[in-house]
């Protein structure tokens, strides 16, 4: 293929065989260690360090499926996930709606306080909230029943999902004739009807995308997490890794390619989802 | 016997901080009448309507509904509906739900509803679109959609906001006269804002004019066009030939105006207003009070004005005729085909004769302050 | 938009409850780091706030000055690699078929998806020295050298006597390494959305003119994607700077960034009004180069509108 001997072709860099090649090359350097982590997941590996494949096996998987404290980090992780999601698109919600319709002397100042839990470095947030936490004895005491034991790392997960939430609501609300909503007004709605019958309707799709993006960045924290969390409340990510510091095993392996898959279904679900409503529209 | 108006605007100012929209507006809506407000745009009509909806509060004045006062009352209370310049149709609803939705707010009982929006969708010609969803309509469709929603509701006044402007010209005639007779059929005052004046024209029992957020006139299309209180609104409806007038003199009954392009006038005291000086006023006649000549007309009194013949904009049965006078000016005259077939003739920049009465010739303030 | 006090009642109803849950579990925590920065610690459990300004002494020592600039170093290093790897990648998305583009991005997003724990633990086995990516390099040593012995050069060693592995696991290399690979898709996507956005005929007209590809790509591609690329930059460098996670496990110790040795001061050397000293600094550090991102931005704009 002597593409350069033809007349160049603006904007087909696609065909470069050196660009595609370096596409390859990327996606291989991106993909490889997650496939060699769920082939290893197999390995019949008995000293540590699960580095040299020794043999197939299930066993690791079992392990997992059988390790208590895996099995509770990762319920506690769905868990907060849920929760947070439900807060964080109601606060979101109204963060976006009041934006949208208000003006309002501060509310330049109002914007940039609600985008600052998106700027600050993870580390901050996580380190002002457990000092928050300790300095006026909100830790939830040991033995607080479950779910209840998880409601510091619950108000960490909320602080940082719903304003993201609110960029993704706000950016649908956008979209809004105006006039709808006066013309409902203009029919006798109430306010409340105004928001419910004709508002809320628009928002739905952005409510969704917002729900998404807030669970997958519950699902998937770590640091706030690692700051807030305590002993009788882990999560799977940080409980994978007191399990790495300790030693690598490949029930750790399994453990992360279960959660891999779960993902891929996940993202696959709110793909098709996502398809249906534009095609549906 | 005199009818009450069913609307009375008084005295309506709005201000957008330093910003006059409206400037003590006053006009009377009454029973059963299809009443325009038409202006440029930038006028305020649009904050007018808007106000009388109860969507913006005035700053001063006040809105009387029937002899009550209804400008404190909230939008969604108050009997009287809106069909919006985008027509606003819910796009989540399908027709016969949005058609609905005005009574379902209003806690009306299904088996009524249900009558009621069968009644609204064949008043529209709309019945088979039932359960089509907004986004499967035409705009024309949808504007119907948006119609029967008002209409359904039973209100005491329809207000319109540019019902005509989106569509295109064979859609606005058909929509011109199934708006006029919806509105015999319903009997229900309609108040259309629009920035065209010749369908405010066709359409209206009365106009207002407003201008820069100030009423001009209110009258008959017909007042409005024969009898126009100013400059403003002489020119803005319909054609009209306008001229600078250099001087007037009052003598004996009889007024002497002065311009450039026809020379001295001499019409009756009672054509020209009072009090006003020369700088203030404009001198208007109509085209079609003009009449074109290719010889030197004989007359009794008028005006006669010698120019050039410029162009001819052929229409069918009418054209309208260019004439270029030694000033410097142009004169539009609109000539029925048997009176312009000559002219048509006659080769361009030909010698012609115009001729006006002298009792059609309006001399009016610039605009009313 | 309506003012507010048109309608106060629905005003204040959805003004309070974000207005308060940020007051509360977000102002409230950073005003309490803040006054512990003044602090000291009088018992193991007590912190009295003495308006020492020790702790911000401490910062300006040496040994975290250079912390701070390894910090800053790798991740401008990361940064710049990122964007060197992304620009091409994007270039082929954004030039792709239509029907292509959402796949193609899906594939390059998909790992962003991924848990980040699990992104960077999957690193480690790969870059041990008996890691996948040794091993690889081995291989082609070894196959390299074999091609030298065939041709008679292999006396003299020329790759080494033996395969030296890489190492990367506690060097700043394996930490740059997993930097590049967290923050990859981050950067490819800004490039791409700005790349997509350009009007494809600037390029025809600079051919059109005479200009060969490789020129047209550097000289009117790449300016005319430099918002794309200066986001992407903001984007990866920022949650660089402030990585914990990166540095831990792949550094080992060895490598520590900012990050560590705040969680240090709160887990094993329990001296909070310094930890939270440092996290403060490191906030006002990301505000600086935010800062720096608004300026330029003002900047550009300022140009457009001059131009």
């Amino acid at each position: 293929m002597h593409k350069s001997r033809e007349k160049p072709e603006p904007f087909h860099y696609h065909r470069k065989l050196s660009l595609q090649l370096f596409f390859i090359a990327t996606i291989v350097f991106l993909y490889l260690p997650i496939i060699v982590l769920v082939i290893f997941s197999f390995n019949d590996s008995r000293r540590g360090g699960n580095i040299i494949w020794r043999g197939f096996t299930f066993d690791y998987y079992e392990k997992a499926l059988n390790n208590a404290g895996l099995i509770e980090a990762f319920a506690n992780s769905i868990t907060i996930a849920v929760i947070s999601t439900i807060f964080s698109v109601i606060l979101g919600a109204l963060t976006a709606v009041l934006l949208w319709r208000f003006r309002f002397s501060f509310k330049p100042l109002f914007e940039g306080m609600v985008s600052l839990p998106i700027v600050i470095p993870e580390i901050c947030m996580g380190v002002s909230l457990a000092v928050f936490f300790g300095y006026f004895g909100l830790w939830a005491p040991p033995g607080t029943p479950w779910p209840f034991n998880l409601a510091n790392i619950i108000i960490a997960h909320i602080t940082f999902s719903f304003p993201f939430a609110a960029m993704v609501i706000r950016t649908r609300l956008a979209t809004f004739n105006r006039e709808t909503e006066e013309a409902a007004k203009d029919l006798g709605a109430t306010e409340f009807e105004v928001f419910r019958d004709i508002l809320l309707p628009h928002m739905k799709p952005g409510l969704i995308a917002g729900a998404l993006l807030a669970f997958t960045l519950s699902l998937d924290d770590f640091v706030v997490t690692f700051f807030t969390s305590a002993p009788n409340a882990v999560t799977f990510p940080v409980k994978v890794y007191s399990m790495v510091r300790f030693s690598v095993t490949p029930e750790i392996n399994a453990a992360s390619t279960v959660l891999i898959i779960l993902t891929v279904i996940l993202t696959a679900f709110a793909m098709r989802f996502q398809s249906f409503r534009e095609t549906s529209k | 016997m005199t009818v009450k108006p069913i609307i009375s605007v008084q005295n309506v100012t709005k201000r957008f901080g330093r910003f006059t929209a409206l400037d003590n507006v006053s006009i009377d809506v009454m029973p059963g009448e299809i009443f325009a407000i038409l202006g440029p745009s930038g006028c305020g009509k649009s904050t007018l309507l808007r106000i009388i909806a109860g969507l913006e509060a005035p700053t001063e004045g006040c809105i009387l509904l029937d002899d009550a006062d209804i400008t404190a009352m909230p939008a969604n209370k108050r009997p009287i509906n809106m069909v919006f310049q985008s027509y606003a149709v819910f796009p989540q609803m399908s027709v016969a739900k949005n058609v609905a939705y005005g009574l379902k707010v209003q806690r009306m009982p299904r088996s009524q509803i249900d009558q009621a929006v069968a009644q609204a969708l064949a008043q529209v010609h709309l019945t088979e679109f039932r359960d089509r969803m907004p986004n499967q309509l035409s705009g024309g469709q949808r504007q119907r959609v948006a119609l029967a929603r008002a209409l359904v509701k039973r209100p005491r006044v329809l207000l319109l906001d540019e019902p005509l402007s989106a569509l295109d010209a064979k859609l606005r005639d058909a929509m011109r006269l199934e708006l006029v007779h919806l509105q015999e059929q319903v009997g229900v005052s309609f108040v259309i804002v629009t920035h065209d004046q010749s369908e405010a024209m066709a359409i209206a029992d009365r106009i207002a004019v407003l201008n820069d957020g100030r009423l001009c006139q209110v009258d008959s299309p017909e007042g409005l066009y024969q009898r126009p209180v100013d400059g403003f609104v002489a020119d803005f409806i319909g054609r009209i030939n306008l001229f600078e007038i250099k001087a007037l003199k009052r003598d004996s009954g009889k007024v002497i105006v002065s311009s450039t392009e026809a020379g001295d006038v001499v019409i009756a005291a009672s054509q020209a207003p009072d009090g006003i000086a020369a700088d203030g006023l404009v001198m208007a006649i109509r085209p079609e009070k003009i009449t074109v000549s290719l010889t030197a007309p004989i007359t009794d009194g008028g005006t006669v004005v010698q120019g050039t013949l410029g162009d001819i904009a052929f229409q069918g049965e009418s054209s309208i005729v260019e004439i270029n006078l030694p000033c410097g000016a142009a004169l539009s005259a609109f000539l029925h085909d048997s009176d312009c077939a000559p002219l048509r003739q006659a080769a361009a920049g030909a010698n012609v004769w115009c001729h006006w009465n002298s009792g059609d010739v309006l001399v009016l303030a610039r605009s009313a302050v | 938009m309506e003012s507010w006090r048109n309608n106060k009642a629905v005003f204040l109803t959805f003004l309070g409850p974000a207005l308060l849950w940020l007051t509360i579990f977000f102002f409230v925590p950073l005003a309490i780091i803040w006054l512990y920065s003044f602090g000291e610690n009088v018992s193991l459990v007590d912190i009295e706030i003495t308006w020492t300004l020790n702790n911000y002494e401490r910062i300006f020592r040496p040994e975290i000055l250079i912390l701070l600039w390894r910090t800053l170093w790798l991740s401008a290093l990361a940064t710049m690699i990122c964007i060197v790897i992304a620009f091409p990648v994007a270039l082929v998305i954004a030039s792709a078929q239509p029907k292509w583009k959402p796949w193609l991005l899906l594939l390059i997003i998909l790992p962003f998806w991924t848990n980040g724990l699990i992104r960077t633990y999957a690193l480690l086995n790969i870059l041990g020295t008996r890691g996948r990516l040794n091993g690889a390099l081995h291989w082609i040593w070894t196959q390299a050298n074999e091609a030298l012995t065939l041709i008679g050069l292999g006396d003299y060693h020329l790759l080494g006597e033996r395969f030296q592995p890489i190492q990367f696991l506690g060097t700043e290399l394996g930490v740059i390494y997993c930097l590049v690979y967290f923050f990859l898709p981050f950067a490819i996507l800004p490039i791409y959305s700005s790349l997509e956005r350009l009007d494809k005929s600037y390029l025809e007209a600079s051919l059109d003119l005479g200009a060969g590809q490789v020129r047209t790509l550097f000289v009117i591609l790449v300016p005319l994607a430099s918002t794309g690329i200066f986001t992407a930059a903001i984007i990866t460098f920022i949650p660089a700077i402030g990585q914990f996670l990166i540095p831990d496990l792949l550094g080992r110790g060895q490598v520590d960034m900012i990050a560590n040795v705040i969680e240090r001061q709160f887990k094993k050397a329990n001296d909070w009004p310094y930890g939270s000293a440092l996290s403060l600094f490191l906030l006002y550090v990301t505000f600086i180069v935010l800062a720096i991102r608004a300026t330029v931005d003002a900047r550009r704009s300022a140009e457009r509108a001059n131009a």
